[in-house]
């Protein structure tokens, strides 16, 4: 499958060079991507996206771009027409914010302008690659993710690495624990329970992944997963929990 | 029942004088022999007007107020002396009520009533002598207040005008279990009053700590800030003096000049290269409170030779929960990542701070050496990560965002970097 690389960029040297560097690797690698658009102004991305569907695309934007909107802008607005976009900022900013940028439009990664060409070359190809690499991922694991939303932004979890879902002891605020973070956001257990049926109710308050278990103490009705953490179940779920760890 | 004057006589003397040792039991750190001797010779004559009516007591309290008290208010004594009073006075009905209780249900009369009665009386307030050693009770009472002393006060009168309505309508034999009730319904009263006002306090004085501390930290930041723009602005003009030096040692091609201005500017390259940190996105921060922390704490990491990166690209100036609140949550996050990043090779610290409609958001990262974050325990609130650490604060955070539904957490670790973000929706 190829993946739509769309460029923005002001300068026009740049642009043919940016340009350049990718037909040149896809010589050799074609069908990996395809440049659908290599514009000096982002109204014409924004019109491309308007007027074509574009999914897994990747997008190279740099930041000043000597327009109203500037490249961050673009980004914001690229992020909420195409969820699943690459996007990867082209930029000489000294000033740059990566954690607020990573909030706004979580960029795949920045390349500094000013730098020898082979280098810009060969980071440009890396985050290509790179980003061919998750959308592929992405493909193959699209049902194996938890997606939940906190106000206007939404975050997607692996569904191998989550270990348990839990209540907490504020009203309709749940924590999700994965092998190695832990998440708040709002929902029922019951609601989440429905969507997601192979996560396994231990108890009231608790949803488990059973594929996480490391061992499970039937005596104290205590399940340890990979990572140490420990949770109780009900006494009622022995037999289920039993049943469903055999197969 | 027979009372035979003597002997009622010498048990009330004797019980007043297992009063008085009681007192001087607790009094005992304050006191000095002139004031006892003082206080006993008074005590003789209070004793005959004590026979005469129970009301006064009052005047016993007043006169043993004055021969103790150290100063204007000694809370310490006078609530020493009630307490005093309101054990004995419970002790003694206790006895009462129980012997007349035993007198009831084998109705017979126990002859040697006054010495049983006595003796349960030592034996009580030995016990109450144990119980203040134990708990340490005269600590407890040199650190009366006035409320403390008021309710004091208050229980003692609820008990004396009980056992003076009793008297005077007679009843106090007959209905001794309720107004035994109604004396305990008053104390646990009493106590709840207690326990609630000081708790109140506490906070209120909590509140106030906080709020000073916040303040001396808000002027000292002032400075701190003026300190960084005169310090930026100060290495700005020195680079450009030590550029158009260079220039010129170039043009008069004068070696020894040349030699001398880069040696210079090796000199101050080294100095200037010591971590910088950029203050510049404080200015975004509106509230002073918050602006002084998140500058307080860069400089300790400044101090700390962490590198440091803070962005605050949005202006932030609401805060959607109480600031105090914020302010220690957000000041327990930095501090655990300076503690946390100060112990690896190349410490680093990100932090961020976000605000749009819906939300004020707190995001940190730092590295960390591995193996000594472990968010199991994390989760596990009181445990720290280490012995001697000043405590996590997680259990702070988890504490404020108990106290606010609209507070959402997320922790992860990954390889050896460490990010809390908090995210405070708007409701």
């Amino acid at each position: 499958m190829s993946y739509p690389i769309i460029i923005c960029e002001d300068n026009p040297v740049q642009l043919k060079q940016v340009e350049k560097t990718i037909t040149n690797y896809l010589l050799f690698h074609e069908g990996n991507f395809e440049i659908k658009l290599a514009t000096q102004s982002p109204d014409d991305v924004m019109h491309y996206l308007s007027q074509n569907e574009v999914s897994n695309g990747i997008f190279l934007l740099d930041i000043d771009l000597n327009h109203a909107v500037n490249g961050i802008e673009l980004a914001v607005q690229i992020r909420q027409s195409c969820v699943d976009a690459k996007i990867i900022f082209i930029t000489t900013h000294d000033e740059l914010m990566p954690l607020t940028l990573q909030r706004k439009v979580e960029p795949l990664g920045f390349i500094a302008k000013d730098q020898a060409l082979d280098v810009f070359r060969d980071e440009i190809l890396e985050l290509l690659i790179l980003a061919k690499a998750r959308n592929d991922k992405y493909n193959t694991d699209k049902n194996k993710s938890f997606n939940f939303s906190i106000s206007n932004q939404t975050f997607s979890i692996n569904k191998d690495e989550i270990l348990s879902i839990e209540t907490s002891t504020i009203p309709h605020k749940i924590v999700l624990y994965t092998i190695d973070e832990q998440h708040e956001f709002y929902d029922k257990l019951s609601e989440v329970s429905a969507k997601h049926p192979e996560l396994f109710k231990i108890s009231r308050s608790c949803l488990i992944n059973l594929d996480n278990i490391e061992t499970v103490n039937h005596h104290d009705r205590e399940i340890t997963f990979t990572n140490g953490m420990t949770r109780y179940y009900s006494i009622g779920k022995s037999k289920k929990l039993k049943n469903a760890m055999k197969r | 029942m027979v009372v035979d004057t003597k002997i009622y006589l010498l048990h009330f003397s004797l019980l007043t004088i297992l009063q008085i040792i009681v007192l001087f039991f607790i009094l005992y750190s304050v006191t000095n022999t002139k004031k006892i001797i003082l206080y006993l010779l008074s005590m003789v004559p209070i004793m005959i007007l004590l026979i005469v009516s129970d009301l006064f007591n009052i005047l016993t309290i007043c006169i043993t107020y004055f021969i103790f008290k150290r100063y204007k208010f000694d809370f310490f004594v006078l609530s020493s002396i009630l307490f005093v009073q309101i054990i004995c006075t419970i002790t003694y009905y206790f006895c009462e009520s129980i012997l007349n209780f035993v007198e009831k249900v084998f109705s017979s009369e126990i002859t040697s009533f006054y010495p049983i009665s006595f003796w349960s009386n030592v034996f009580l307030l030995v016990i109450v002598i144990f119980l203040v050693k134990r708990y340490k009770i005269v600590d407890r009472l040199k650190k009366s207040n006035l409320i403390s002393t008021s309710l004091f006060l208050y229980f003692f009168l609820v008990i004396r005008l009980t056992i003076f309505i009793s008297n005077f309508f007679d009843i106090l034999d007959t209905s001794i279990m309720v107004i035994n009730f109604l004396l305990i319904v008053q104390a646990i009263f009493t106590v709840l009053a207690f326990l609630i006002i000081s708790y109140n306090r506490r906070k209120k004085y909590n509140f106030q700590l906080l709020k000073k501390q916040l303040d001396v930290l808000k002027e000292y930041t002032k400075e701190l800030e003026y300190d960084e723009q005169v310090n930026a602005k100060f290495k700005h003009d020195y680079k450009n003096l030590l550029l158009s030096l260079k220039g010129s040692a170039e043009n008069d091609s004068s070696s020894e000049l040349i030699n001398t201005v880069s040696d210079l500017e090796q000199y101050s390259d080294n100095y200037f290269k010591k971590i910088e940190v950029d203050f510049r996105h404080c200015q975004n921060i509106k509230n002073d409170y918050l602006k002084s922390l998140i500058i307080s704490k860069l400089s300790k990491a400044k101090q700390k030779e962490i590198a440091c990166h803070f962005e605050c690209e949005m202006v932030v100036d609401k805060m959607p929960i109480d600031q105090f609140d914020c302010v220690r949550m957000f000041g327990i996050v930095l501090d655990n990542a300076i503690e946390a990043a100060v112990e690896t090779a190349h410490p680093r610290i990100d932090i961020m701070l976000y605000q749009d409609d819906n939300q004020l958001e707190f995001w940190v990262r730092n590295n960390y050496v591995a193996n000594t974050i472990d968010l199991k325990s994390l989760r596990q609130a009181n445990v720290s990560t280490k012995a001697g650490h000043s405590g996590l604060g997680l259990v702070n955070i988890e504490e404020i965002s108990q106290k606010h539904p609209n507070i959402l957490k997320t922790f992860s670790k990954k390889k050896d970097i460490f990010s809390v973000n908090i995210k405070i929706l708007v409701n």
